[in-house]
């Protein structure tokens, strides 16, 4: 009776028909479709926090600048022509967010990590034992924010030397001697 | 070069982008002084260790209704839209189930889902982001799929690169080290995870450059798997899937089927298909004693052969003895361990019947003595 119950309701009627694939999710968010976006944001969600987290340095800015990317995406989303994959564009979005605010505002606060902040490296898996993938966050987030940045679109990121100083209005030789610097500070923090 | 010279030039060449001859010299030198090395080594755990971050982190609280409420209403009906396109069914989520109140299975669903996708987005970044390594052509038009390479392109998982006799092309492995490949080569990406950087050389030459810890980057053949130990090397395939390997930094292990030669800096190795990985020698090894071990590892070996490769050993072929130790027969092993035993004396607690039965201890003892205990 189970079976025959079963093999009623499993019929290619009642099965949805949606997708959910990225270009399909995309295409409906184009044409206004905010439960779409509301799914992309789910996916894109946590790599637009970690990089906006590890460059801004506060989660609580990552979390404002996370919110600012997603709805600039939104407004602009017409614009993807899927071109690049549409993780890489909101990726993009994410870094240009970030660093628009650290060239125009340059906020007169200092970032810092605080002890409560650095919990929210808590709740993630790492390759390595949980307290040294802190320690090694925490240093980073103690990096000078310019230094910081550099470090973090080049070493974690992945990012070129000339597109980071086409990012940042900077010439190619000041990432790198900022690159050199940032390493050289995170080596001294975490041997200290 | 002397010590500033190198220390100044460490992060470039960790990043490869020094010239090819300045990367040499930086090289030369980081093998030669034991503080530049070793400052190099700290760098290089570092990297890793950043390498090892992941890409994915989620905020303390939920973003989208802050978000939601920024984009206003939508423009027009969802439910409307798809019920008259008749093409997608109902999404799972939507903003107004979760303004609403939460019951305990609800936010076990929701969390579940949400773990879901942060996986699935895990995934996507390392398939968007890691698997795609960077190809440039540094001459003529190599191939990447079927599409000529005109200055760059990206290698993705499953594609071939190849190279004529005309062309030469570099490959960025992920971010730990790079390729260059040599004209008229095959080969194909496999696999690019942070701990698993994967590609299969089918044929021609490559040399590799891998600033990362050991047991990251590995190269398969058709005669045997290359294990970067932290190191540069260059790897050869003939088309008969025979293959020879040359160490110029670092060391090398190659496998297959649980047999398993490491190679250090200035050494060679051969393989050949369905035997494996033969005897590594150093490469100004007297050509009699090659030939042997050629013989040896790969023809019909017996213990003439054996007898010849033992009267032409030098003192600095210990690596090719020790090798050999577990390589003969029962019967043959106690003339080698005379044999290296005079060459390069066994350690306290080494002793010549543990070495006879194999004793795996003694065996590593002996290798640490040598100097290459920490890969065995």
């Amino acid at each position: 009776m189970f079976l025959e119950a079963r093999t009623e309701e499993l019929t290619l009627e009642s099965i949805p028909r949606t997708t959910n694939s990225e270009a399909d999710l995309v295409h409906r968010a184009q044409s206004g479709d905010r439960d779409a976006f509301e799914l992309l944001y789910r996916q894109q969600c946590g790599r637009v926090f970690a990089v906006c987290l590890r460059i801004a340095g506060n989660p609580a800015r990552a979390e404002e600048f996370t919110q600012d990317v997603f709805v600039r995406v939104w407004e602009t989303i017409s614009s993807f022509r899927g071109e690049s994959a549409f993780s890489s564009w909101v990726h993009r979005v994410a870094v240009n967010v970030v660093l628009g605010d650290m060239r125009t505002e340059r906020r007169k606060s200092v970032r810092v990590i605080t002890a409560e902040d650095v919990s929210v490296y808590d709740r993630h898996d790492t390759r390595e034992s949980p307290g040294a993938a802190i320690d090694l966050e925490r240093a980073i987030g103690l990096l000078p924010s310019q230094a910081r940045a550099i470090f973090v679109l080049h070493d974690i990121e992945g990012y070129r030397h000339d597109e980071i100083g086409e990012m940042m209005g900077l010439a190619s030789g000041t990432t790198k001697a900022q690159l050199h610097r940032a390493r050289k500070l995170l080596r001294e923090a975490l041997e200290s | 070069m002397n010590c500033q010279d190198a220390k100044d030039r460490l992060n470039d060449y960790m990043d490869g982008t020094l010239a090819a001859k300045e990367r040499e010299n930086v090289a030369t030198h980081v093998r030669m002084c034991p503080a530049c090395r070793r400052e190099l080594e700290r760098m290089q755990a570092i990297a890793a260790r950043v390498q090892a971050l992941p890409r994915d982190i989620q905020p303390s609280k939920d973003l989208w209704p802050a978000i939601s409420d920024r984009i206003g209403p939508s423009e027009r009906s969802r439910t409307s839209q798809l019920t008259n396109t008749g093409v997608h069914g109902p999404i799972p989520l939507n903003r107004a189930r979760i303004k609403q109140p939460l019951t305990w299975s609800s936010k076990f669903a929701i969390a579940a889902v949400i773990t879901c996708v942060a996986a699935g987005s895990i995934w996507f970044a390392t398939q968007t982001s890691r698997t795609t390594w960077e190809v440039a052509a540094l001459e003529g038009m190599p191939v990447v799929g079927s599409d000529r390479v005109n200055a760059s392109a990206r290698l993705k998982v499953g594609d071939w690169l190849e190279t004529d006799a005309a062309s030469r092309a570099k490959l960025d492995v992920g971010m730990i080290g790079e390729v260059e490949v040599e004209p008229n080569t095959r080969l194909r990406l496999l696999q690019s995870a942070a701990t698993d950087h994967r590609i299969a050389l089918a044929r021609g030459t490559i040399h590799a450059t891998i600033w990362a810890p050991p047991r990251l980057f590995f190269v398969e053949t058709p005669s045997a798997i290359a294990v970067d130990l932290g190191c540069a090397y260059t790897l050869q395939v003939a088309d008969d899937g025979a293959s020879l390997l040359h160490v110029t930094t670092g060391w090398v292990a190659l496998e297959l089927a649980g047999r398993e030669s490491i190679i250090p800096a200035g050494a060679v190795c051969e393989t050949r298909p369905g035997i494996g990985p033969g005897t590594p020698y150093y490469e100004d090894a007297p050509e009699a004693l090659t030939r042997s071990l050629r013989e040896f590892d790969f023809g019909t070996g017996g213990s003439d052969i054996l007898d010849a490769i033992l009267q032409q050993t030098r003192e600095r072929d210990a690596l090719t003895l020790w090798h050999l130790l577990t390589r003969v027969e029962d019967s043959e092993r106690g003339r080698v361990y005379d044999r290296l035993a005079g060459l390069a004396p066994p350690p306290g607690g080494v002793t010549r019947d543990g070495i006879l039965r194999g004793d795996k201890t003694m065996l590593d003892q002996w290798s640490d003595e040598l100097g290459f205990g920490e890969f065995f």
